[in-house]
């Protein structure tokens, strides 16, 4: 040929390169999950040349066959192995023939018809089901219909065929009942209960009549699932025999898609209506078994991720109830750590007790349940699970107690728990190691508890710098109940007086001063001139101590 | 060492022996040039013109029109339409639904045309008309005119459709057309077809205590619900092929389209319909079972045997314990929306104790049921979406015509004068919309089965 031109712009080539792009995502999604950042790097690299090509030429259309794809009547790719490395060659099997992309396929668009073509590849009629379902804009295509498509000398298809065939056909006769039938007699409708027949009233317009909110409440009642779970609950199980398995098959699908949501507060009433049911609450949260770790740790993730409100996670764990403690332990042991503290927090006060309450039933439940329970503890780490450490300990069978205690750390590592246990013991070094922690950790009760020591008949026989300590950490962990109690014991007053009852008034003199009580400066001053030596010395200097805290707040 | 030879090649030094030569890449026009050497024949003038007609189109796609590639194309064409220019004055290439037409001669889609068929489908598409029709006198400059407009179309610049110039037509057939959109009508019914087939499917594997594959009789119902609303009367009118002899899987079908209808009305999602008709379709199971039992729960028992079902599978046991059963006094609104519909169907198909009432008679028992048996805010909508003579009905007018109901008033106070395709009298064929003036003399006098006027209205909705 002479002087041959360049040829003009052939989109071809720009669409064997998306074909490229799709068919990589694809293979992308198959091989590492649709929220992988590789599959995310495929889908964008895919939606901008997708996006350039519908830019300038306003769709891209192609057709499907079982073996390949068509662009403007060309094939789009070469060789033999084109259908594997056709991403739309599923849905040519299925039957699509026609795919066409428009101006205005985001990028989310993008993302939803591939997982469908993912999840679905392998079975034609879902895949155009679900096709159809998700919500895909600008996508459009066309389908033969499965009649179309069949071989009626495929044996498997031959039956239904011509099944379907004769329904056709009949539908090409000229009348539809060749044989007419007597019509209905006004005695036999009555007779059938039908009396309205036989006196057919005009047109009844006032029936007609619909307003804007009916149809929105129609649409809204059609729209709610929620109700029909607990409906369908109640017809499937039967109260006398309850069935777990089949309950939670009705029921998971729909708990499974509001804590995907994050619809926490749709969850809870859930919960709420089944516990109603003839399972009882009880029933209801053993029906969700082994899913409920799953639950709570999607609500917890929910909740991390900003996806959920703290108050609604927190309902949602107190609903799931006691039975459920050792699966929201294990919850917390998956999460990722810094999950893991947001979740903490933000449930803290309702965990906090939850724990408090698994630790307490420990030893109740069965040996295998323990055993698992510490394990899921000893992933979560922390004062939780020193506590169930220490509660195994006790269980009555040798092989959880013999975990429990190999699991415990040392007596001087302390959680909230250990700490008022060895606050009250006997052993003055440990318990002088629990009310350093306790005071440092401002743990609850500790005060109650020092406050009772002091009550405690054995107080007076306690080494001096031991009554310092306790009246020290109360003042510490709570100055008021720690003022109260060193005023008591400044105060008393004894016949037999002796070392013992002095060096008590000594220890709350000391602490008299330290927490500047000026109200007791006459009574330290009385002392302080007649006191035994001890007990003189503390008076005198808790007289300075007062000085200096009066001094420290003059202005 | 031999000689290097030019089979060989040269690799570190090396000569690599007997490697073949990589042969040159081939420019595409010569591609399409050898397609044509090896396969044209000259004593088949038809099937050289489908080529010719290939290789000028599909040049002018790539080339502008001063191009010189362009030059031997056109020679080829005209040289293979003169053939037939000499012989009968023109030359007509006709895409036609069962293939491409020479002169109205069919040209077969063997290997060698099912190469080009692709391009020349898509081609006419493009230009949205069914022929090229060239006259004797057409020259090169006749044919630059008709690739411009190609070239036009292709860039979205000229306008589809007929186009006249002297010697060169693009023109439609209307008879391909209207073949085309029957074809469409058609494939309505086939769906509903296999729906029924599928449905009857899933209802014998629960007979026989099988798990049935309820994928398949979703897959089959989406056709049915993802309807443009031009097509919805002839599906409706396709209900009444299976109430002459009713059956459960009829039945179950019947009301799965009936329910997703109300839900497209109530612009309900995608996922809901399909949802809502499923449920609508396995109401019924318990008509299905060997042996009437007094346990109700019978057919919850066995719905739940079918795994995979999802959210969905608490819809359908409440439309089965509510619906079909009747285990529950107050039913959830999917439940009473499926009864609403079941008893349609139920008044409609008859059964061997009661003859069929008509499409209307149903609707008015209905009317006159609601707020007792039937919620009436349902069946304001159902009635609103069905009409008083329902799409399908077969009416009598007062000119003693015989007629189909085609269409549902939008207005409520002209329900009772919606759009017919009249069946019988001088104009069998004519769709007339009772609600205009001009239209008066032909009320609805009363409606009757299609067997007793001998009507079989879905041939009339489908046409032909």
């Amino acid at each position: 040929m002479s002087e041959v031109q360049s040829p003009r712009d052939n989109p071809i080539e720009a669409v064997r390169e998306i074909w490229r792009c799709g068919d990589k995502l694809l293979k992308g999604f198959k091989l590492y999950g649709a929220g992988h950042a590789n599959a995310a790097a495929f889908a964008g690299d895919l939606h901008q040349k997708l996006a350039g090509f519908l830019a300038a030429h306003q769709s891209l259309e192609v057709v499907l066959t079982t073996q390949t794809v068509f662009f403007e009547g060309e094939k789009l790719l070469r060789g033999a192995g084109g259908a594997d490395k056709n991403f739309a060659h599923a849905l040519g099997l299925a039957g699509v023939t026609k795919l066409r992309f428009e101006p205005g396929f985001e990028r989310d668009e993008l993302d939803r018809f591939f997982t469908v073509l993912v999840k679905n590849a392998g079975d034609e009629d879902e895949l155009l089901t679900q096709l159809w379902a998700t919500p895909l804009p600008h996508l459009k295509w066309s389908s033969a219909s499965a009649i179309d498509r069949a071989d009626p000398d495929d044996a498997a298809t031959a039956a239904w065929l011509r099944a379907a065939l004769k329904i056709v056909e009949r539908g090409k006769a000229k009348s539809v009942d060749p044989v007419a039938r007597k019509p209905p007699g006004l005695a036999d409708l009555a007779r059938d209960g039908l009396a309205e027949l036989t006196a057919v009233p005009g047109p009844p317009w006032e029936r007609l009549k619909l307003t804007s909110e009916d149809l929105q409440a129609i649409r809204s009642e059609l729209m709610s699932q929620r109700d029909l779970t607990v409906r369908a609950l109640g017809y499937a199980l039967d109260p006398a025999r309850p069935d777990p398995e089949l309950g939670a098959q009705l029921v998971l699908p729909v708990l499974e898609r509001l804590v995907g949501s994050g619809e926490l507060g749709q969850l809870c009433r859930l919960l709420e209506q089944l516990g109603q049911t003839p399972l009882g609450p009880e029933g209801a949260t053993r029906l969700l078994g082994s899913r409920l770790e799953e639950i709570a740790r999607k609500a917890l993730v929910a909740l991390e991720q900003g996806r959920a409100r703290p108050a609604e996670a927190t309902a949602l764990l107190r609903r799931l109830g006691v039975a459920a403690l050792p699966a929201i332990v294990g919850a917390l042991a998956r999460l990722p750590t810094e999950a893991r503290g947001a979740a903490l927090d933000a449930t803290a006060d309702y965990l906090e007790q939850a724990l408090v309450t698994l630790t307490d039933t420990l030893t109740t439940l069965p040996a295998e349940a323990a055993l698992e329970v510490i394990a899921r503890a000893s992933q979560v780490g922390g004062a939780v699970a020193i506590d169930l450490y220490d509660a195994a300990a006790h269980h009555a069978v040798p092989e959880v107690a013999a975990e429990g205690a190999r699991l415990a750390p040392e007596p001087t590592v302390f959680s909230p728990r250990r700490a008022l246990a060895a606050i009250g013991a006997n052993d003055l070094a440990l318990r002088a190691a629990a009310l350093e922690y306790a005071c440092r950790e401002k743990t609850p009760g500790a005060a109650a508890a020092v406050e009772a020591l002091l009550q405690e008949a054995g107080f007076k026989t306690l080494p001096i710098e031991e009554k310092k300590a306790l009246l020290s950490a109360l003042a510490t962990l709570d100055p008021e109940r720690g003022l109260g109690a060193a005023r008591q014991l400044f105060s008393q007053k004894s016949l037999r007086g002796g070392l013992a009852f002095d060096e008590t008034r000594a220890a709350a003199a000391l602490t008299l001063g330290r927490l500047g009580d000026v109200h007791s400066r006459r009574a330290l001053e009385g002392l302080a001139g007649r006191a035994s030596p001890g007990l003189k010395d503390a008076c005198l200097e808790a007289l300075n101590r007062i000085d200096e805290v009066a001094g420290s707040q003059t202005p | 060492m031999s000689q290097p030879s030019s089979g060989g090649r040269q690799l570190g030094g090396f000569q690599i022996m007997g490697v073949r030569k990589e042969p040159e890449p081939v420019k595409r026009e010569e591609d399409v040039g050898t397609l044509l050497r090896t396969t044209d024949d000259d004593r088949e003038p038809a099937r050289a013109l489908v080529r010719a007609a290939f290789l000028l189109l599909k040049t002018a796609m790539m080339y502008d029109l001063g191009n010189a590639a362009l030059a031997a194309p056109l020679d080829g064409m005209l040289s293979a339409a003169k053939v037939f220019l000499d012989q009968d004055a023109v030359a007509s290439l006709q895409r036609r639904h069962d293939g491409f037409y020479v002169n109205n001669a069919l040209v077969a889609r063997d290997t060698a045309m099912a190469e080009l068929y692709p391009f020349l489908e898509f081609a006419f598409e493009r230009l949205a008309v069914h022929e090229l029709l060239l006259q004797r006198g057409v020259d090169k400059q006749a044919m630059r005119v008709l690739l411009k407009h190609f070239q036009g179309r292709m860039t979205g610049t000229s306008a589809a459709g007929e186009h006249r110039w002297e010697t060169v037509q693009l023109r439609e057939l209307p008879d391909e057309r209207a073949l085309a959109a029957r074809r469409e009508r058609e494939r309505v019914v086939s769906n509903y077809a296999l729906a029924c087939v599928r449905m009857s499917e899933v209802l014998n594997g629960f007979a026989k205590g099988l798990a049935p594959n309820l994928a398949r009789l979703r897959s089959a119902l989406v056709p049915l619900l993802d309807l443009a609303p031009s097509l919805e009367p002839v599906l409706l009118a396709a209900l009444g092929l299976t109430r002459e002899k009713p059956s459960a899987w009829s039945h179950a079908v019947n009301c799965a389209v009936l329910v997703g209808l109300v839900g497209k009305r109530l612009g309900l999602e995608r996922p809901r319909l399909l949802s809502l008709a499923s449920a609508a379709a396995l109401h019924p199971l318990e008509r299905v079972l060997p042996q009437p039992s007094s346990d109700k729960r019978r057919s919850i028992k066995l719905l739940v045997q079918v795994q995979g079902q999802g959210e969905e599978l608490a819809e359908r046991l409440v439309a089965m314990a509510e619906a079909g059963a009747g285990l529950s006094d107050s039913p959830h609104v999917v439940s009473r929306l499926i009864r609403l519909v079941s008893a349609f169907e139920d008044l409609v198909a008859g059964s061997e104790a009661r003859a069929p009432l008509t499409l209307d008679e149903a609707i008015r028992v209905l009317g006159a049921e609601a707020g007792r048996r039937h919620d009436p805010r349902l069946f304001a909508v159902f009635a609103r979406t069905m009409g008083f003579f329902p799409i399908g009905s077969v009416v009598q007018l007062a000119t003693g015509e015989a007629a189909v109901v085609a269409g549902v008033p939008s207005e409520p106070a002209k329900l009772l004068q919606p759009p017919v395709i009249l069946a019988t009298g001088p104009n069998p064929g004519a769709l007339a919309n009772l609600a205009l003036p001009e239209q008066a003399p032909r009320r609805i006098v009363r409606a009757a089965l299609p067997s007793e006027l001998g009507v079989n209205p879905l041939r009339w909705l489908v046409g032909g």
